[in-house]
């Protein structure tokens, strides 16, 4: 470990998944990208249990999560985390389809740190989340792991 | 003086015969022992028909056991209480009555008095039923609305998902394989961008038109002069480079919700800007209406494409369009929002127009407070 810590992507579409990491590798970002398929597994991960205990034990510097997923959404994830002692200072960033006024209020209200809307085309997705990485990997100064 | 009031018996008596209520006197062998003038007036029985027979056999048979019951607690010096039964009238239908009775005195008898409440109970009923039914309406709304808005975020999250994945492949292919692509095969992928491009724009508008229809109104006193100067300044891009005549008359003051008043008018003017595009001389033209009918708004009038009177009630639809794409740029939904938005504040929105002889749309918003300045 080089010191520079993680970027998790938590994404249940592979389709949405390789744009993610497409676009990760578009904008040469130095940190290692995790993967969590669900919310389940983002939570195991952030938590270092199950199949994620053998984990270096550095929190990522920002959770790029997908509001949309199966049984644990991204909306339980945050609310999970942002009621976790020990999780509740890493950095969330809701990336999702949608603006829906609900998503937004709830997201905010449960503490998200930032909440994206995935431009259609993929330029435009590719940029926005080069300005998340830029902004959340490099300019951010992530709370120190707990 | 004295001489002239009559004994107190007598003076009960014309009081007795004056009530419309139902007046009467029982023994406790379950007999009328007197009824007044209004019994005959309200069921049709005469005072002797009433009292030849037990009293009982003029009561509704489902209310004879509760009857017996009272009846029966008066005999026996219960307090003074307060039913109701139906009693048959001489036609054969039923009226019902509301009592109010003494118990049973020294002289053996229970004075009663009755008042028909026939009327009073079919309207609670009726104002029952309408309750209910109106409940009913409002609970099927409720639903629709739930199901509307379950159908909108559905929209917003699972139609645009598959739509960025056309999109974001597409231009990963482009990337990969761009480069040997001959120009048939660019112009394929090209298409593929631009119309999934296009859908999203689509979606996006159908939202922002749901949403349209959900979000409260916020009522002011709305200067439409402010409103229109805003508006000019939004759509000012698309009036660079062009020499448009912009005239505007004095507009009043209305009352509604002046965010989404500011979206017709933007509307109204970027239609105006739009379809005046090819004239030498565009002329845009705002001026106000109404001002008598309670109605205060106004017009946009421009001397552009115009369209022919014939379809003049597919403008104001949802994605309706009198013009090809190519023609001229938009989805749809402008004049949509409009009439959505007027509707919204009760008012009323139409167009009139010609073709190649420019159209004007107007907007006319109810001013119930008679608040137009």
């Amino acid at each position: 470990m080089t010191g520079l810590r993680p970027v998790l992507v938590v994404e249940d579409s592979a389709n949405d998944l390789e744009l993610m990491l497409e676009a990760l590798r578009d904008n040469n970002l130095a940190n290692p990208v995790d993967v969590a398929r669900d919310g389940e597994q983002a939570l195991a991960y952030l938590r270092r249990e199950g199949a994620f205990q053998g984990r270096v034990a550095v929190d990522p510097v920002v959770v790029l999560l997908d509001l949309k997923m199966p049984r644990v959404d991204g909306l339980d994830v945050l609310r999970a985390v942002k009621n976790d002692r020990r999780l509740r200072a890493i950095p969330i960033v809701m990336v999702t389809s949608s603006r829906e006024e609900q998503d937004l209020v709830e997201s905010y209200r449960l503490g998200v740190n930032a909440y994206v809307v995935k431009p259609v085309d993929f330029s435009g997705f590719a940029a926005a989340v080069r300005q998340l990485g830029a902004f959340w990997a490099v300019v951010n100064e992530p709370p120190p792991t707990s | 003086m004295v001489e002239r009031v009559p004994p107190s018996q007598e003076r009960m008596h014309r009081i007795f015969d004056l009530s419309r209520d139902l007046f009467c006197i029982a023994d406790s062998q379950g007999y009328f022992q007197d009824v007044n003038p209004a019994w005959e007036h309200q069921l049709g029985w005469t005072r002797e028909e009433l009292c030849a027979r037990p009293f009982l056999e003029f009561i509704h048979p489902d209310d004879q056991a509760p009857t017996i019951a009272q009846y029966d607690a008066q005999k026996g010096g219960s307090q003074a209480i307060v039913f109701s039964n139906r009693y048959r009238d001489k036609s054969g239908g039923y009226r019902w009555l509301e009592w109010n009775a003494t118990p049973v005195g020294p002289d053996g008898l229970i004075y009663a008095v009755a008042r028909d409440v026939t009327e009073k109970r079919r309207i609670e009923a009726e104002v029952r039923d309408l309750n209910s039914e109106l409940a009913r309406h409002v609970g099927d709304l409720r639903r629709l609305n739930e199901e509307l808005e379950a159908f909108s975020y559905s929209v917003s999250h699972d139609l645009r998902a598959p739509l960025r994945h056309i999109a974001g492949f597409a231009d990963l292919l482009d990337k990969h394989v761009g480069a040997s692509l001959d120009e048939k095969g660019r112009r394929y992928l090209e298409t593929i961008r631009g119309a999934a491009q296009r859908m999203g724009k689509l979606i996006e508008d159908l939202l922002a038109f749901s949403r349209l229809g959900r979000a409260e109104l916020q009522l002011s006193e709305v200067r439409l002069e402010d409103v229109l100067q805003r508006a000019l300044a939004d759509v000012r891009p698309e009036l660079e480079g062009r020499a448009v005549d912009l005239a505007a008359q004095a507009l009043p003051t209305v009352r509604g919700d002046p965010s989404l008043l500011h979206l017709v008018m933007t509307n109204l003017l970027s239609n105006a800007l739009k379809y005046t595009r090819q004239r030498t001389h565009p002329r845009i033209e705002i001026g106000p209406i109404g001002g008598d009918g309670g109605e205060a708004g106004f017009f946009v009038r421009d001397n552009g494409v115009g369209f022919d009177m014939k379809y003049v009630d597919k403008l104001f639809g949802v994605f309706q369009r009198l013009h090809s794409a190519d023609e001229f740029e938009g989805t749809g939904i402008g004049l949509a929002n409009v009439r959505r938005i007027v509707h919204r504040h009760g008012g009323r929105a139409w167009a009139e127009g010609a073709l190649d002889a420019g159209a004007t749309f107007y907007v006319a918003l109810p001013q119930a407070t008679g608040g137009a300045a």
